[in-house]
């Protein structure tokens, strides 16, 4: 199928990365609205106003993704996909052929699952769900919609995850916990107990260490 | 989701010869439980190995339902009669409640009535063919053992787990997923090694050791003890004063 992408940032260059060397569509075509084009063409496909995109492309056989990031507690990317919806484009996913997942994986539209991840058996994706490079979702686990999953992220089996949540790189979420809808986790937190909705949850961050790296005592 | 015939793995790198050697004598299975790890475990084996699920098995009293995914529930005893010790083998995969003194006990009392164990190890893992491990353990997917590791009976080593070159995994051990654990550590029986936590090459930790998610263990740690933070400090007390333990 003909894809169309909407976004122009690194995160849509990464799904034309992985449409284009991994799957059986074709990018035809970039769109954002129109006051946001500066460039004619985005890697060799034209970048086309969002209004207009039904008069520059036939509507059949052309699918859209929605390629934005977590701007606005993910709220950004789920009011373009519901506008392209309005459009009665039919919207795409995209599973890494690199990812471990299994074939009866249930995942809804608009989501885009990168290389390196794995997901156990019995295990939700709703829509407009963006997983990045080498994260683990347990088995039975839910990501509502909405959500914001980075890279090397760890959610383990039966954890809920609440719409719009944003989960940050290197993350740990132990067994069965909920994590409420708009929670955003910063990278490297281990997260061992419910959270609240709309709140923020981060790590300490690395400490500068007085002892001079070349005067640290041997290890072994 | 009943059936599963048509279900394949979807991944760049499908079964290598190692696993498929150590999966590779076709029998028929009996999984003990009918908890979410039972049913991760009927998944596991029905679409990722050469064994055959024929049965769920439970104690006295926990007999819910009458069938499970399609296959009966048999009380323990039904078992011994319906599939008695050498027409199948069983898998025991409970989780580290009891700090895994659950499924060690369980696993023990099967095997006084003669029954033995397969293990299990995901096509999507990396191991090598002269991997030693023990029965009853369960390798997931991403999981890397390197050369000279060897791994005990009963033991749950979950997604993406990480084990080093010449490290010793004790017998009845539960390390969750994407735990890294580097050369030459020792993991005594029992223990409980967190969700993405890291042991530092050469550590040694005694038996029934708590470490904590995410937790960086850079000492060795004492037998019972609980370990959390980074770096991992010991919480005063037990695991025996761990509620989620109990």
């Amino acid at each position: 199928m003909n894809v169309v992408i909407f976004g122009l940032g690194e995160i849509a260059s990464l799904a034309w990365h992985a449409f284009t060397h991994d799957s059986a569509h074709r990018v035809v075509a970039f769109t954002v609205d129109r006051r946001y084009i500066v460039e004619k063409e985005l890697h060799g496909c034209p970048v086309l106003p969002f209004d207009s995109l039904k008069a520059s492309l036939p509507q059949d056989g052309f699918g859209i993704y929605v390629a934005l990031g977590w701007k606005r507690m993910n709220a950004l990317r789920a009011e373009v996909l519901e506008r392209a919806r309005a459009m009665h484009y039919p919207v795409l996913s995209h599973i890494s052929s690199r990812a471990n997942v299994w074939s009866d994986l249930v995942f809804g539209e608009n989501c885009l699952i990168h290389q390196g991840v794995s997901v156990g058996p019995f295990t939700h994706i709703e829509d407009n769900c963006l997983i990045f490079g080498g994260a683990n979702i347990g088995h039975h686990a839910r990501i509502q919609a909405n959500c914001y999953v980075a890279g090397r992220a760890m959610v383990s089996g039966g954890v809920v995850v609440g719409r719009g949540s944003v989960l940050g790189a290197n993350y740990t979420i132990t067994d069965g916990v909920r994590i409420a809808p708009s929670t955003f986790i910063g990278a490297g937190t281990v997260i061992t107990f419910d959270t609240l909705p709309n709140r923020v949850y981060t790590a300490p961050g690395a400490r500068l260490r007085k002892v001079l790296a070349d005067r640290m005592p041997r290890t072994r | 989701m009943e059936s599963g015939g048509d279900i394949v793995l979807i991944s760049g790198k499908c079964p290598s010869q190692w696993s498929a050697t150590l999966n590779s004598t076709p029998r028929e299975l009996v999984i003990f439980g009918l908890g979410p790890l039972s049913e991760l475990a009927w998944y596991l084996f029905t679409h990722d190995s050469s064994y055959r699920v024929v049965a769920f098995t439970v104690d006295e009293g926990y007999q819910t339902v009458s069938s499970f995914h399609g296959l009966p529930v048999l009380k323990v005893t039904a078992l011994l009669d319906r599939f008695p010790p050498g027409s199948v083998l069983l898998s025991v995969p409970l989780g580290w409640r009891e700090m895994n003194g659950l499924r060690a006990a369980k696993a023990a009392e099967l095997k006084t009535f003669g029954y033995q164990f397969a293990t299990y190890i995901s096509s999507r893992s990396l191991v090598w063919p002269d991997l030693e491990i023990g029965e009853n353990s369960m390798v997931h997917d991403g999981v890397i053992i390197q050369p000279f590791a060897s791994v005990g009976r009963n033991c749950n080593i979950r997604a993406g787990a990480m084990i080093s070159h010449h490290v010793r995994i004790g017998d009845d051990c539960f390390i969750a997923a994407r735990a890294v654990i580097a050369g030459y550590a020792r993991v005594g029986e029992r223990c409980v090694i967190g969700l993405n936590s890291t042991i530092r090459e050469g550590r040694i930790l005694g038996r029934r050791c708590f470490l904590g998610a995410g937790a960086v263990l850079i000492s060795d740690a004492e037998e019972g003890g609980v370990y959390i933070g980074v770096p991992a400090r010991r919480r005063p007390g037990t695991v025996e004063d761990l509620e989620s333990v109990r």
